[in-house]
């Protein structure tokens, strides 16, 4: 629901964003530092982007070095374990199949950046390219296009996806390919509107003149333009397709058992809520934690790139 | 005003027209024969009973004609029958929506008053500790999962301290705490877009010129930024709602409140399609409405819009 609402913002940010961080780069009296040295120097600074980036970092090493750092096997059973509280051998106690409740949600931090990752991933190159067509041919693609982004912006923040997955089936892949799907319309119309700003730029024409093709100033002369709010888009994107992806299979739709999907694992705990706490507490934390990562550098990386937006 | 009010209405046509094709392809995308998983708890028909359930639904006509009738019936009321109970699907769907209406609206208020008075208070206390508290606390809450943050109030004052019941929509007090979850969400996200609003107004011409002429600090807030503020805040509340109603899905069912939300949820899990189906295109439809709505609000509040 959250990351719905957000994109809408996000979008109107991150169109502006790339807009002002040329226009001061330019009247920027430091010309000496090239414009990529200002804005590395202004994502150093922002406090936000570091925290953000520093607890990301921490979970791709955790995702990363899963086998190493978890004291268990996430999906061994061993009943005579079963509801054990937190303490010394089990920092986040055990669920009511004796699994050690910390493996679990170290190896979940692969599927969840999994999730997030491919689901962006999808968005992004798809959005893209119809928004760069879109944007700069016109036309019949455009038209079409943009209807047809508007009839999926007719089902409000989940049920996209939710329908989707209802077609699809039950699943973590097509809860990723369902949540990318559901968040194409973003990245195409951010695109799309950039790509028509870019288009008018003289360097675009002189670069027409000069008898660059069509390929070629898309790829060299208009992307360019996009980049920098793709970037803020996607970190925003993979902290809302997390956020989606744990919905989906909270109410059962996404990873299924045994898999250790965070989602999944705090829907389990739900029948414990009463004796067994920690079955829900700590997978619950760890979503909200890499999504406030990505939240954090989005929104970093938005003010780096737009000095504007942090008034 | 009226002409305004016309082109937009009539722009809303093809969207409807776009969302029943999806939602009418959404059965028939699905892999395998429509009559087995109606009879996927029951003993399986005859295949001459097969042919005869066909063409009583209609699936041997060619695909536009169904298509015509899934609208003409839609329009009349009629979403067909659930899978599982046999029941008419609108019935079904009737029964639970005043609750999820409720709920939705309920959060609404409560999203509306936090959420709008902390963007406020942030804008016009801009970098400060008031500012910076709020907005970490509002970056926090965009970021908790509601299913979670749920289970925690429930942990709380259901399970611990006993003073709301776990499940149920019997009473106001089944109400409360899907309320302040759903509603504490939101206004974590109408927090931060409302203080955006306002640092734009707060930046204008108009609001310095106010300053200027000696107005008190909280006359210009309020009379001059806040006034202007409202339009792009109303425009977020009409967004806000489809978060709210596709929210409920999820909450609804942490809180076994018997809503359209947790009715989806239980018919996603036994594949009920038609009942999927009539709720995807009913909140849909709503979603399209109130955004109508919030658009021609809209030229009340701003007459750039409609003279435009």
């Amino acid at each position: 629901m959250a990351n719905e609402r957000g994109k809408q913002a996000t979008m109107a940010d991150a169109t502006n964003a790339v807009e002002q961080s040329t226009d001061t780069t330019l009247k920027d009296p430091r010309l000496a530092r090239s414009p990529r040295q200002i804005i590395l120097g202004r994502i150093r600074e922002s406090r936000q982007a570091m925290v953000g980036l520093a607890i990301v970092g921490l979970l791709i090493l955790m995702a990363l070095l899963a086998p190493i750092l978890a004291p268990a096997s996430p999906t061994k059973q061993n009943l005579l374990d079963q509801f054990l509280p937190p303490s010394s051998a089990h920092w986040f106690g055990t669920d009511e199949f004796g699994r050690d409740i910390l493996s679990r949600i170290v190896f979940g931090a692969r599927i969840s950046l999994q999730v997030g990752i491919i689901a962006v991933g999808i968005a992004m190159v798809v959005g893209t390219v119809v928004g760069l067509i879109a944007g700069y041919y016109g036309g019949w693609f455009d038209m079409l296009s943009q209807r047809l982004i508007e009839i999926m912006l007719a089902f409000p923040g989940l049920l996209l996806a939710l329908a989707i997955v209802a077609v699809l089936g039950n699943g973590i892949q097509n809860v990723m390919i369902a949540v990318g799907i559901g968040s194409i319309p973003s990245y195409a119309r951010l695109v799309r509107a950039q790509v028509l700003a870019a288009k008018e730029h003289e360097y675009v024409e002189a670069a027409r003149a000069s008898g660059a093709g069509d390929v070629r100033l898309l790829a060299k002369h208009i992307f360019p333009n996009v980049t920098s709010s793709l970037i803020v888009l996607a970190s925003l994107g993979i902290a809302g397709a997390i956020l989606s992806a744990a919905a989906l299979s909270f109410i059962g739709l996404g990873a299924q058992p045994p898999t250790p999907e965070w989602g999944a694992m705090l829907s389990q705990g739900r029948d414990f809520l009463r004796d067994q706490w920690w079955i829900t507490t700590f997978p619950g934390i760890f979503i909200a934690v890499t999504v406030l990562g990505f939240n954090l550098l989005g929104d970093g990386l938005r003010d780096a790139f737009d000095p504007q937006s942090d008034r | 005003m009226a002409k305004f009010i016309l082109v937009r209405l009539l722009g809303t046509i093809p969207v409807l027209l776009g969302v029943s094709i999806l939602v009418f392809s959404m059965v028939r995308l699905v892999p395998g024969d429509p009559i087995d998983m109606m009879f996927s708890n029951l003993a399986p028909p005859s295949p001459e009973q097969k042919k005869a359930i066909r063409h009583d639904m209609g699936l041997d006509r060619p695909v536009y004609l169904q298509y015509a009738s899934f609208v003409s019936n839609a329009l009349r009321g009629d979403l067909g029958k659930s899978y599982r109970t046999k029941r008419p699907v609108s019935e079904e769907i009737r029964n639970r929506l005043p609750n999820t209406i409720k709920l939705t609206l309920a959060s609404l208020a409560v999203s509306t008053l936090i959420g709008v008075v902390a963007g406020v208070v942030a804008a016009t206390f801009k970098n400060t500790w008031i500012d910076f508290v709020s907005m970490v606390v509002a970056i926090i809450g965009v970021s908790i999962p509601g299913f979670w943050l749920g289970l925690m109030i429930m942990m709380l004052f259901s399970v611990k301290l006993g003073w709301f019941p776990v499940a149920g929509a019997e009473t106001w007090k089944h109400l409360v705490l899907p309320t302040i979850t759903l509603g504490v969400l939101a206004s974590a996200i109408l927090a931060r877009m409302t203080r955006s609003a306002m640092l734009d107004v707060l930046n204008q011409d108009y609001v310095r010129t106010a300053r200027a002429k000696g107005l008190r600090e909280w006359r210009v807030i309020m009379g001059h930024a806040f006034r202007n503020a409202l339009v792009p805040i109303i425009t977020i509340l009409g967004l806000q709602i489809g978060g709210l109603l596709s929210g409920a899905f999820i909450i609804e069912s942490v809180f076994a409140y018997p809503g359209i939300g947790m009715l989806a949820v239980q018919a996603l899990a036994t594949r009920d399609f038609p009942l999927i189906q009539g709720i995807v295109l009913l909140v849909a439809v709503i979603y399209v409405l109130v955004n109508l709505a919030v658009d021609m609000l809209y030229s009340v509040f701003d007459p750039r819009v409609r003279n435009s």
